[in-house]
C-alpha cells in the first residue's frame, strides 16, 4: 500500500500576533497579512494601519464620531467638500489673492478688502461708534500705532489734560500738561 | 464700586457721594480690590498710606483735590495695579509722593506735584521699584527741588526708576524748575538708580528757568520712540525728532500759570498720542 502523501496546508500558518487571512489567489492559500500594513488590534477590538502612507480618503475615519447611516461624509462635521462650518481656524493668514465672489475677502497689499457688490471694498480699521459719556453717539478713530480715541467729527480725544479740554484738538495736540482753546479765525474785515 | 471721602466728611457714614467718609485710610480698609475712592473738592491732609491691592483714586480735578503732605515726609505706597488721577499733591519733604515698593502698573493722569523737596539718597517724588510699568499722561511738576549731593545715577531727579526693568511713559507734561548752582538744586524731570531706566517721553514741556543749563536726565535709557519735547535749559538730550529747543513761553510760570501763550512753539506741534 502506497503511503497517502501529506496534504498542503491550505491556510498558511501565522507569526505575528493581530494577523488577518486574506486569500493571495497566486499561491492558491488564505494568507496572513504583513502586520506593517494591516492588521487586527485585540486590545481595542478594530481594524488598525501602521504607519504607512495613505492615498486614499477614509471615511468614517473617527469611530467616535461615526454618523448613522451609509453617507459619512456630513457637512455640519466640518469636512464637506464645499465649505467648512462650525470650526475653529488657527493661526491662518489670509493670502493676496481670492476668487471674486460675494463675501470673498484678500489682503491687497496690507489692505483687507471684501468682495461685495460686485467690486473689492476696503475694510476699514481702527474705528468704532459708541455711546459716550454724555450719551451721545460719536464715531471714534485710533489711527495706526497710536494709542488715543479721536472723535472723527471734531478730531478731539477723549483724554483731557489739566485745563479740562481734549489733549488732541482737531488731530493736533501741543506740548505740555495745558492744551490751548482752539481759536477761530475769522479772517480779515474789510 | 465707587466709594467718596471728604475733608468735611464722616467716616461713621456710608461712602457715599451724599454721605462721604472722611479719610483715605478708612476707604482703603473698606473697599476692595479693583475698588475706586473718589476724592471729593477740598484739601486733605495727607497721612502715609499704603495700597495693598488695586485700587483706583481719583480727584475732582487737580485744581480743587489738593493733598497737602504738611511739609513732611509722606508718602503713599501703590498697589501692584493703580490708577491715580486729577489729584494735585503739595507740600512735601525727605520722602517719595509715589512710591512702588515692588512691582507695580500705575498710571498718573492729570496729577500736580508742587512744593516739594528732599536732600537724601534716592528720594525722588515718584520711585519706581523693578519691574514697574508707569504711565504718566497730562501731570504737572514745579517748585519741586532735589538736592542730593551727587547728581549722578538719577539720584537727583524727580521720577527715578530703580532698575533695567523699569518702563516710563512721560506724555504732555510739564517740568518747570529754576537751577541754582549755588545752592544746588538738581531736580532732574527723570532718571535711572545705578542701571539705565527706559523712558519713552512725548510732547512734554522740559523747562529750566535757572541761569545755567543743566543736564536733563542721567543714567537711564531715552527710548526711540521718544520725540516732539520741548527743552529749555537742558542739556544732553539725544536727537529727537521734533525736538523744540527753545522757551516754550509759558504765560506766567513763576505764578503757576502754566498755559502756553500764544507763540508759543508748542503748539500744535506734539505728536498724536
Amino acid at each position: 500500500m502506497l503511503p497517502i502523501p501529506p496534504i498542503p496546508p491550505r491556510i498558511l500558518k501565522g507569526t505575528t500576533q493581530g494577523q488577518i487571512p486574506f486569500y493571495d489567489a497566486t499561491l492558491g492559500k488564505w494568507t496572513p497579512t504583513e502586520t506593517s500594513e494591516l492588521f487586527w488590534d485585540d486590545v481595542n477590538k478594530r481594524v488598525k494601519l501602521p504607519s504607512i502612507l495613505v492615498t486614499e480618503t477614509f471615511k468614517n475615519y473617527n469611530p467616535d464620531l461615526t454618523d448613522i447611516g451609509m453617507e459619512q461624509e456630513s457637512d455640519l462635521r466640518g469636512y464637506g467638500s464645499d465649505y467648512i462650518s462650525k470650526k475653529l481656524l488657527s493661526r491662518v493668514q489670509i493670502g493676496t489673492v481670492a476668487d471674486e465672489v460675494e463675501g470673498a475677502v484678500r489682503n491687497n497689499a496690507g489692505t483687507f478688502q471684501i468682495y461685495l457688490n460686485g467690486i473689492w471694498n476696503d475694510i476699514v480699521i481702527n474705528f468704532r461708534f459708541r455711546e459716550d459719556d454724555g450719551g451721545a453717539y460719536e464715531l471714534e478713530h485710533k489711527p495706526i500705532g497710536f494709542d488715543t480715541w479721536i472723535e472723527v467729527n471734531s478730531g478731539n480725544s477723549n483724554v483731557l489734560d489739566l485745563n479740562g479740554l481734549p489733549i488732541i484738538q482737531q488731530y493736533q495736540t501741543s506740548i505740555g500738561a495745558y492744551q490751548v482753546s482752539l481759536q477761530i479765525d475769522g479772517g480779515t474785515f474789510n | 464700586m465707587i466709594y467718596y471721602i471728604s475733608p468735611t466728611g464722616d467716616n461713621a457714614d456710608d461712602g457715599s457721594e451724599a454721605n462721604p467718609w472722611e479719610t483715605m485710610a478708612y476707604a482703603y480698609n473698606n473697599s476692595t480690590t479693583g475698588d475706586t475712592i473718589h476724592c471729593l473738592a477740598g484739601t486733605y491732609t495727607m497721612v502715609n498710606q499704603t495700597f495693598g491691592t488695586e485700587r483706583t483714586v481719583t480727584g475732582a480735578d487737580a485744581k480743587t483735590t489738593i493733598f497737602n503732605g504738611g511739609g513732611g515726609a509722606v508718602t503713599w505706597r501703590t498697589s501692584p495695579v493703580m490708577t491715580i488721577s486729577n489729584i494735585h499733591f503739595t507740600n512735601h519733604a525727605q520722602a517719595s509722593v509715589i512710591y512702588s515698593v515692588s512691582a507695580s502698573i500705575v498710571s498718573l493722569s492729570n496729577c500736580i506735584f508742587s512744593d516739594f523737596i528732599s536732600s537724601g539718597f534716592q528720594k525722588p517724588v515718584i520711585r519706581m521699584a523693578s519691574g514697574s510699568t508707569y504711565t504718566i499722561i497730562s501731570c504737572l511738576f514745579y517748585d519741586c527741588i532735589t538736592t542730593y549731593a551727587n547728581p549722578i545715577f538719577g539720584h537727583s531727579a524727580l521720577i527715578q526708576g530703580l532698575s533695567s526693568t523699569v518702563t516710563c511713559t512721560i506724555t504732555n507734561t510739564t517740568f518747570y524748575i529754576v537751577y541754582n548752582p549755588a545752592t544746588p538744586n538738581y531736580a532732574i524731570p527723570f532718571g535711572g538708580a545705578s542701571v539705565a531706566t527706559t523712558f519713552i517721553v512725548k510732547n512734554n514741556i522740559f523747562m529750566n528757568a535757572g541761569s545755567t543749563s543743566i543736564f536733563l536726565t542721567n543714567y537711564n535709557t531715552i527710548s526711540d520712540d521718544s520725540s516732539n519735547n520741548c527743552l529749555y535749559g537742558y542739556s544732553n538730550y539725544p536727537t529727537r525728532d521734533g525736538t523744540v529747543a527753545e522757551d516754550p513761553k509759558m504765560i506766567d510760570p513763576a505764578n503757576a500759570n502754566f498755559n502756553l501763550a500764544s507763540d508759543s512753539p508748542c503748539i500744535d506741534t506734539g505728536i498724536l498720542i
